[in-house]
């Protein structure tokens, strides 16, 4: 059931947030996936989204991506990758909207993902790592007050520089 | 309330917001607006027996131990049909005794999720234990009973 869309229950976000829905990209979602990464910031999984061609956006997206939707209307994409074993704990969440979104989208969909995801099982650290140049999702990673646990150098290019990726976590007490 | 065996066209009665592998899965308030649904995959094999009521939701017998002819009951009641609970877990344990001739019939209740208690005790399951820490629910561990009904005749 991973097409259904979820709606959000009746007590809706405070401060102006959209009602968050989430589903896996489907043929028809890929106009709406292709326009998202015609913006030349939409820094999800590339750090040169606006010139990937549609092939590489179909492997870049794939099958653990959800299209966010924001009072139904798509808004980005979010992954999450599990590292370590079978069930560590740990996860490095890929999140993108729309140029368009102001940031207190990203602190709402980030809490409501944090809040899917412990829904059903632990998690000890989540990580968001960032490129260098990429402005709003510095500011977003900064604003939202996650650790920012320092910069592994030179290790992407972008606009014919090279940049480090800054890696931000948020980390939760172990329950045993 | 009539079980009658599944089809392809009930899909949607298999997943639903409930706590996965409880024994009356009922819908839940504070469901995340980003979790993924609940969601029992369709019969394929004689492992597991299952049977839909349409337009409330499921019921399968899972584990089947056809020597010691015991199984565990997992009920999934969709939204709109929550208030025939009753019903369909009296349905799914009559059931579970007379067609599947069953002696004993168990399942996980947590009590996290607030489950209405009498809708189990009238339908004749009463709690043996509790297991401590024994699901992951909304962000901690959280304790897990095991209810019964057994024949005895």
């Amino acid at each position: 059931m991973t097409s259904t869309v979820l709606r959000a229950p009746a007590s809706r976000p405070a401060t102006g947030a959209p009602a968050w829905s989430a589903r896996a990209c489907s043929d028809s979602d890929y106009d709406d996936v292709l326009a998202f990464f015609s913006e030349p910031d939409f820094f999800f999984r590339t750090a040169e989204p606006d010139t990937r061609s549609e092939w590489e956006i179909r492997k870049l997206v794939g099958a653990d991506t959800r299209l966010l939707l924001a009072d139904d209307e798509p808004a980005g994409l979010y992954a999450l990758e599990g590292f370590g074993g079978e069930h560590g704990c740990h996860y490095q969440l890929h999140l993108r909207l729309r140029a368009a979104a102001p940031n207190a989208w990203w602190h709402s969909a980030f809490e409501e993902i944090v809040r899917a995801l412990t829904w059903k099982k632990e998690l000890v650290r989540l990580a968001v790592q960032v490129g260098e140049f990429d402005g709003r999702g510095l500011a977003f990673a900064r604003s939202l007050g996650l650790t920012e646990e320092g910069t592994l150098a030179s290790v992407v290019r972008h606009g014919g520089q090279r940049y480090g990726y800054v890696f931000f976590a948020r980390i939760w007490a172990l329950t045993s | 309330m009539m079980l009658r065996g599944y089809r392809a066209g009930d899909l949607e009665l298999l997943s639903g917001t409930w706590l996965s592998g409880e024994l009356l899965g009922l819908p839940l308030p504070n469901w995340p607006v980003l979790a993924e649904p609940a969601t029992v995959g369709p019969p394929s094999d004689e492992t597991s027996e299952l049977c839909v009521a349409p337009g409330t939701g499921f019921v399968r017998y899972c584990d089947v131990d056809w020597v010691h002819r015991r199984a565990r009951l997992e009920i999934g009641v969709r939204r709109e049909a929550a208030d025939s609970a009753e019903l369909l877990i009296s349905a799914a344990v009559a059931y579970g005794f007379r067609t599947l001739s069953l002696r004993r019939v168990y399942g996980w209740v947590t009590p996290a999720t607030h489950p209405p208690p009498y809708l189990c005790e009238r339908a004749g399951l009463q709690r043996e234990a509790t297991i401590p820490s024994a699901v992951w629910f909304d962000g901690r561990p959280v304790p897990r009973e095991i209810w019964a009904a057994v024949r005895r005749d």
